[in-house]
């Protein structure tokens, strides 16, 4: 499968199979996080951030590529691990720039900052909060819907169900920018 | 706080475009001047960013556990079923106060999933696929279940095994969407279940649903990244109100179905296809078990020095029900705790054995003594860096200047890791392979109706003699009352990565009557011992015996060359005296007596100060060359003549020894002809006349030939012919040879034999040495591997 289609499956509703395909560059991920003080899993956890970048770029019609998905995906990697390294303040070297790096990366690690850190204030919401919010926003589901499936009396419960949620989401996503933190969840 | 959610509203309006222009263009207005709108619109746009991802993390979930092929739930045999496989949390059924009407809104969809013939209905997309059921077919849906559908699986009302093709109907509710998309709900009785996921098979021929043979039931993998054990299978009943119960469940992991034991294979891999490529028939097991349990004497005489002390094999006896269960609690198992206490901590970084980011971590407690407190280094190293401890920092550069995370670990936790790591390295660095008698203690009808008489546990062996690590055979013998599974994330903690795959497949165990498991595991400990004793001994006492036979061997060939060359120097005198005699006479001289010299090689050089006569005399002897020397004084010249001769047999080659010796008549004495490129020759001294014998030895059996009075004769052929030693002493006596000197000459027909036997002896050594090496590798498959060759020395030191 060359780049190209695996662009246009993760477009439309095959992304599965491209999805898949793509996993095969994990353990170059891995390798460079393992050289690098981390761990298995926070490899997987920076590759499937990258996935999931790549992922909402694809469905974005403007998107091209500047570069390989391999480079791309390897660098979003290596640029957020070299952030997490300064971070945690254990690292004294620079990790092996790449020869070739995707000209919207900038763009790209600066949205991403924040919106991971968003991400991991909305996973720390209840199932119902986060089943309402994706409904209601990636759905597109009426308010009143939602609030039959969720167990909600009605429409108006729904709606300031929703606000407390959203109130309480940006609260905790206020915290992690406070704390400037990127660490991955913690893994057991 | 109104206020703010108003705020809020009005954000998520603009950012979502479901403002019209002039109020977007007013918000934006208030925004350039509102530094807490502006933030506000900021983080929600955020949010929604992380929204989005939310939705799209379990796509990327899903794939991952599709990557991760390797990691199935296998075998939920069965008939046609909807199952909930319960693990992980899906959102929708998470909580208790379920909606009745949500519920009811559900049932009807069910029902119309339960009802179905054909597909579509439930918003599920189905797959519908027509196979041949004489054949084994493999479904893989979209969604990563893999079906497999053995041929003949289905059966008509007679129990018939079905040869239309069938039309197989698949539904799959795998994640939350889905499951939420078919309705479905996830109770069983009053309790709520987590699902792993849903799916639903129906077969159908003409219209005609059809049923599964019970004994080959279809096999149904459903992906998941983490096998629960809690996981179960249940059978979706309709009830009553119209509501799917999830009824019956059953564990997952499958008992499992012992065979005869015979039938299995547990030779370590490789093995009878190397035998069969040596020649020898790998088909007759009792040749091959014993060829195989004989190794056992190997495995003593090599690798018992290097493996860790036997008696520290605490952690895989029995294992207590309650130590299972809390594997990775504290004191009951120190062993195990260390090893998952070094699989949480230190493995990404250390192994016991080798570097990796970090150093090796075997003997790291034996580095640290009297250099520092490795507690406290262990525990946060750059602290302990700060004190400017000399080994820590020196450690510290050497290993790139990489920081040691901090652990929150205890005295005593850093206790288990570092004995762990001690032993976790000890024993794969010494083992060759694992004991063939441990094999043999298990391999036999005594543990038919265990784990052990399982296809499940065979596929289990060969990796274990992968592992070279007999600890990991000890595990599962001596805990036949457990899940194989259970069994099998042990050897993972215990360093063997390979075995991972089988621990991800729930295999279980064949239940065993009461006591049945402890009565086997005494049978196990006394009979791999008693095998090991045994072979063992065996080995022993044949490296003895050829020790023995090596070193008469030895003891023998010494004995024949010293009495040889005393022989030989004797008779070089004798025909030194004669040749001086003669030459004297020749030239006239009194025979003035020289002393006897006491060895051939020592006259010349001791006494220089003889006449030239006896030194030319002498190296006319020596080079055994015709001689004319011309006295000065006398005028007179005396000669010495040597004549070649040749020897030749008929046949010569197929004799394994064969001498040729020459016995001057006028001599007590004979002497041997040497065998120069492939001819035997000799030169005759015309002072005497000699007699010609010649033996061999050929299949046991003494052959000889002789020629009287050669002396004239310049190429002799003999044809050899059997005989017995009488006639050989008959042929060989001359009138001047005493009785001891003609045994002595018999004798070295004896010797013949002798050498013939041994060279067979030696020839069989060598082959059984070639054939077992080779076989070494593979039974042992660590074999080499540190391992010292075993030294070669064709004799013993004395």
């Amino acid at each position: 499968m060359s780049d190209q289609e695996i662009i246009s499956q993760l477009r439309t509703g095959q992304q599965h199979k491209a999805l898949v395909k793509l996993y095969a560059h994990l353990p170059k991920v891995e390798r460079m996080v393992r050289n690098h003080s981390g761990t298995r899993a926070d490899a997987k956890d920076l590759f499937q951030d990258a996935l999931i970048i790549l992922l909402g770029k694809a469905k974005d019609e403007g998107f091209t590529l500047s570069c390989s998905i391999s480079t791309y995906l390897y660098a979003i990697c290596r640029n957020r691990w070299q952030e997490e390294l300064r971070r945690r303040g254990r690292f004294t070297q620079e990790l092996e720039a790449l020869p070739e790096e995707p000209n919207d990366l900038g763009a790209v690690l600066a949205d991403e900052q924040n919106i991971s850190l968003a991400e991991r204030a909305l996973q720390a919401l209840g199932d119902k909060c986060q089943e309402l919010l994706k409904r209601f926003y990636l759905l597109k589901e009426p308010l009143l819907t939602i609030a039959k499936s969720i167990g909600l009396a009605g429409e108006g419960a729904a709606k300031t169900r929703k606000y407390k949620c959203l109130e309480e989401a940006r609260k905790r996503y206020r915290s992690l920018l406070a704390q400037g933190s990127v660490a991955q969840p913690q893994h057991p | 706080m109104r206020d703010e959610l108003n705020l809020i509203e009005l954000a998520d309006r603009y950012l979502r475009g479901e403002m019209n222009a002039t109020d977007s263009a007013a918000f934006e207005v208030r925004m350039r001047t509102n530094a807490e709108l502006r933030e506000l619109a900021e983080d929600q746009r955020a949010l929604l960013g992380g929204i989005k991802r939310l939705a799209l993390r379990p796509a990327v979930n899903k794939a991952y556990r599709s990557y991760k092929f390797g990691k199935w739930l296998p075998r939920i045999g069965g008939a046609v079923v909807i199952a909930v496989l319960a693990v992980g949390a899906w959102m929708l059924v998470k909580e208790s106060g379920h909606s009745a009407e949500a519920a009811s809104d559900a049932s009807g969809q069910v029902e119309q999933l339960l009802a179905l013939s054909d597909t579509t209905g439930t918003g599920l997309p189905a797959l519908v696929m027509m196979i041949d059921p004489k054949k084994d077919t493999t479904m893989i849906t979209p969604n990563g279940l893999v079906v497999d559908i053995p041929k003949g699986a289905f059966i008509d009302e007679a129990g018939k095994a079905i040869t239309k093709p069938v039309r197989v109907t698949m539904l799959e509710a795998i994640d939350g969407v889905d499951i939420m998309k078919a309705g479905l709900i996830t109770m069983s009785g009053d309790t709520l279940l987590e699902t792993g996921g849903m799916f639903y098979i129906d077969a159908q021929v003409d219209g005609k649903r059809v049923s599964i043979d019970p004994t080959k039931p279809l096999t149904v993998m459903v992906p998941s990244e983490q096998a629960d054990p809690r996981m179960m299978l249940y059978e979706g009943v309709m009830t009553e109100e119209g509501v799917v119960d999830w009824r019956n469940p059953k564990p997952l992991s499958h008992t499992l179905i012992p065979v005869d034991i015979t039938t299995l294979d547990f030779y370590p891999p490789g093995y009878l296809a190397k035998v069969a490529e040596l020649e020898k028939d790998a088909t007759d097991k009792r040749y091959t078990d014993s060829l195989y349990w004989s190794f056992s004497g190997e495995y003593a005489r090599y690798a018992f020095q290097g493996e860790a002390a036997p008696a520290d094999s605490s952690w895989t006896d029995s294992l207590t029900d309650k130590a299972f269960a809390r594997s990775a609690d504290a004191n009951s198992h120190g062993h195990m705790k260390g090893a998952f206490l070094f699989a949480t901590n230190c493995s990404s970084c250390h192994r016991p054995e080798r570097d990796l980011t970090g150093p090796a971590l075997n003997g790291a407690r034996q580095r640290w003594e009297g250099r520092g407190d490795i507690y406290a280094w262990i525990k946060n190293s750059s602290a302990y860096l700060k004190t400017g401890n000399h080994y820590a920092n020196e450690l510290f550069r050497k290993w790139n200047k990489s920081v040691m995370t901090p652990h929150d670990l205890s005295d005593a936790e850093i206790d288990q890791i570092l004995r762990y790591v001690d032993m976790a390295s000890s024993p794969s660095s010494g083992l060759m392979g694992i004991d063939p008698a441990k094999v043999q203690a298990i391999w036999n009808e005594r543990f038919n109706g265990t784990n052990i008489a399982t296809r499940e546990f065979e596929e289990r062996m060969h990796e274990v003699h992968r592992t070279c690590d007999n600890q990991v055979l000890e595990l599962y013998a001596n805990n036949l009352d457990k899940d194989l599974s259970q069994l099998d994330s042990m050897v993972v903690h215990m360093g063997h990565g390979a075995f991972a795959s089988f621990a991800l497949r729930n295999d279980g165990r064949v239940d065993l009557p009461a006591h049945a498991a402890e009565r086997l595991r005494n049978v196990y400990a006394e009979w791999s011992q008693r095998y090991a004793e045994v072979a063992r001994r065996t080995q022993e006492e044949f490296d003895q015996k050829e020790a023995q036979a090596d070193q008469q061997a030895f003891q023998r060939q010494i004995d024949r060359q010293v009495k040889d060359s005393q022989q030989d120097s004797e008779r070089f005198n004798k025909e030194f005296n004669a040749n001086l005699r003669s030459v004297y006479q020749q030239l006239g001289y009194p025979m003035t007596p020289p002393a006897p010299p006491r060895s051939a090689f020592a006259v010349p050089i001791t006494n220089p100060g003889w006449w030239n006569v006896d030194k030319a005399v002498l190296a006319a002897t020596t080079s055994r060359s015709s001689m004319s020397y011309t006295d000065d004084r006398s005028g007179k010249t005396a000669t010495l003549t040597y004549t070649p001769v040749t020897i030749e047999m008929a046949d010569k080659d197929s004799f394994s020894e064969l001498r040729v010796y020459l016995i001057p008549q006028e001599l007590n004495s004979y002497q041997r002809v040497m065998e120069t490129n492939g001819v035997f020759t000799e030169k005759l001294n015309a002072l005497f006349q000699y007699d010609l014998v010649c033996m061999g030895w050929k299949e046991g059996q003494l052959y000889a030939a002789s020629r009287q009075d050669i002396s004239a004769t310049g190429s002799i052929t003999l044809s050899m012919e059997p005989t017995d030693e009488e006639s050989l002493r008959r042929m060989v006596r001359t009138p001047q040879m005493t009785a001891s000197l003609v045994s002595d000459l018999v004798e070295q027909s004896r010797h013949l034999e002798w050498l013939e036997l041994e060279a067979k002896r030696q020839q069989a050594k060598a082959k059984r040495e070639e054939f077992r090496s080779a076989l070494m590798a593979v039974v042992f498959p660590c074999w080499g591997e540190g391992v010292p060759a075993a030294e070669e020395s064709p004799y013993p030191s004395h």
